[in-house]
């Protein structure tokens, strides 16, 4: 678990960083010309950047809050997160955003970052993925890759906490609460032998419930089991 | 019918009747089974409000939750308790009752004798960490130790299945310490009526 948690400190004091070289890299690529393919992509993500005078302004004026640096930085917290939850940052996305198909000074547009996940998840690596991944390991000297480890489980449905034995499937817990929330909750009433019809309210507090007890009876047992292993 | 220590195994083994984690076979004894204090607290304090309003004329003006606070304790770190303090804790075990068997929960001897109180039953079919609704009848403060066995549970078998899901309840696998839903009992709406007749209200 530490080892995770230090690879987060030190990814977020380098965001800034990764930021800049992908954001650097990407305008004198452009202005040295890419392949169309390459290009085309680029604009997909960052529509602006097909104004050839937006270039030359974003190359004069780097700034950590101007928006194509924003939007590099987003597209990189989500590639982050993926590694521990996979799609689910883009069930909350579309949640919140309604799936927003149009970006902002601060965000690239909901549609556009499901489908660079998605593309990472699916290992359809373009430009742009590739941009990063090569930046992320030259930077950080690690990569991006899936530190959730998939255990099987029916327990949520049975209300019942998940039995976690490894830290890595701490994070799996996360990607199984959201499973069982965009499930079928009749299905999930009939494995709990839950008669009343229930609503998202109920639904919502059994997942977070049961994902906070997992957690937490992981961090118990593991103290428990490693103090009585040295016999105190 | 008390089910023995052979019983309550059985149980356990088949899975119908969970308690996650167990630290200690130990503390299964001959008829009852030990809890251990949980990690959170819901203490009551002196808040803006005169009292703490029961009552069927309890609007949400005087939320009940206003007059408790919640804190958290790590595993083996301690909590203090002050005399005639009521606490809202709960058990470090979630568990999972047979739609068969219903608990009833004590104090442990070695902590009734230092003043302190708990009574409650547990529904057959519940699941949910234990709550716990602590009173320091002793005079004096009382520090108690986060994971420490506290309360006992016996369990009794019923001769009929009794589902807990029949119906819309107030707390659903519950793992930290709930303020009482005493607001949402269906009788107060009755008991207004009754109430607003008899004083003449008529809005």
């Amino acid at each position: 678990m530490l080892f995770y948690i230090m690879n987060l400190g030190i990814l977020s004091k380098k965001k800034h960083a990764i930021t800049r070289v992908v954001y650097e890299e990407i305008i004198n690529q452009l202005k040295a010309g890419l392949p169309d393919p390459d290009k085309n992509e680029l604009f997909k993500y960052f529509p602006y950047l097909a104004v050839p005078q937006h270039i030359d302004d974003l190359e004069k004026n780097y700034d950590p809050y101007n928006i194509f640096a924003l939007h590099i930085t987003e597209y990189f917290c989500d590639l982050f997160a993926s590694q521990y939850i996979h799609d689910c940052s883009n069930s909350y996305l579309e949640y919140i955003t309604q799936n927003q198909g149009v970006f902002t000074d601060t965000h690239p547009s909901t549609v556009n970052r499901v489908i660079f996940i998605n593309d990472h998840l699916e290992k359809k690596d373009g430009y742009l993925l590739k941009k990063y991944k090569v930046v992320i390991k030259g930077i950080t000297k690690l990569d991006i890759e899936k530190r959730a480890k998939d255990f099987t489980s029916n327990n949520f449905e049975n209300l019942l906490p998940a039995e976690v034995t490894d830290p890595q499937q701490l994070h799996s817990l996360f990607i199984y609460g959201w499973k069982v929330w965009l499930g079928n909750w009749e299905t999930l009433a009939q494995m709990a032998g839950i008669e009343f019809k229930m609503n998202s309210f109920n639904v919502y507090g059994i997942v977070n419930n049961l994902i906070e007890k997992s957690i937490g009876n992981y961090i118990i047992l593991k103290e428990w089991n490693e103090v009585k292993s040295q016999k105190v | 019918m008390t089910l023995s220590k052979d019983q309550i195994l059985e149980r356990i083994k088949a899975r119908e009747l969970c308690i996650s984690p167990l630290l200690e076979e130990s503390q299964i004894g001959d008829m009852a089974i030990d809890f251990r204090l949980g990690t959170d607290f819901l203490v009551t304090i002196h808040s803006s409000n005169p009292f703490i309003d029961a009552s069927l004329n309890n609007d949400d003006r005087f939320p009940i939750k206003s007059s408790f606070q919640e804190t958290r304790r790590k595993l083996g770190e301690t909590f203090l308790f002050h005399p005639n303090q009521t606490v809202l804790a709960s058990s470090l075990e979630y568990i999972k009752l047979p739609k068969n068997v219903y608990a009833e929960l004590s104090m442990r001897s070695s902590y009734l004798r230092l003043g302190l109180s708990v009574s409650a039953i547990i529904q057959p079919g519940y699941c949910g960490c234990i709550s716990m609704e602590l009173t320091n009848m002793n005079k004096v403060p009382l520090n108690l130790t986060v994971g420490a066995a506290m309360i006992q549970g016996r369990f009794f078998t019923l001769t009929k299945d009794s589902n807990y899901f029949f119906k819309k309840r107030k707390y659903m696998c519950q793992v930290r310490p709930v303020i009482s839903a005493v607001a949402g009992d269906g009788d107060f709406k009755y008991l207004r009526e009754i109430w607003k007749k008899n004083n003449y209200i008529t809005e």
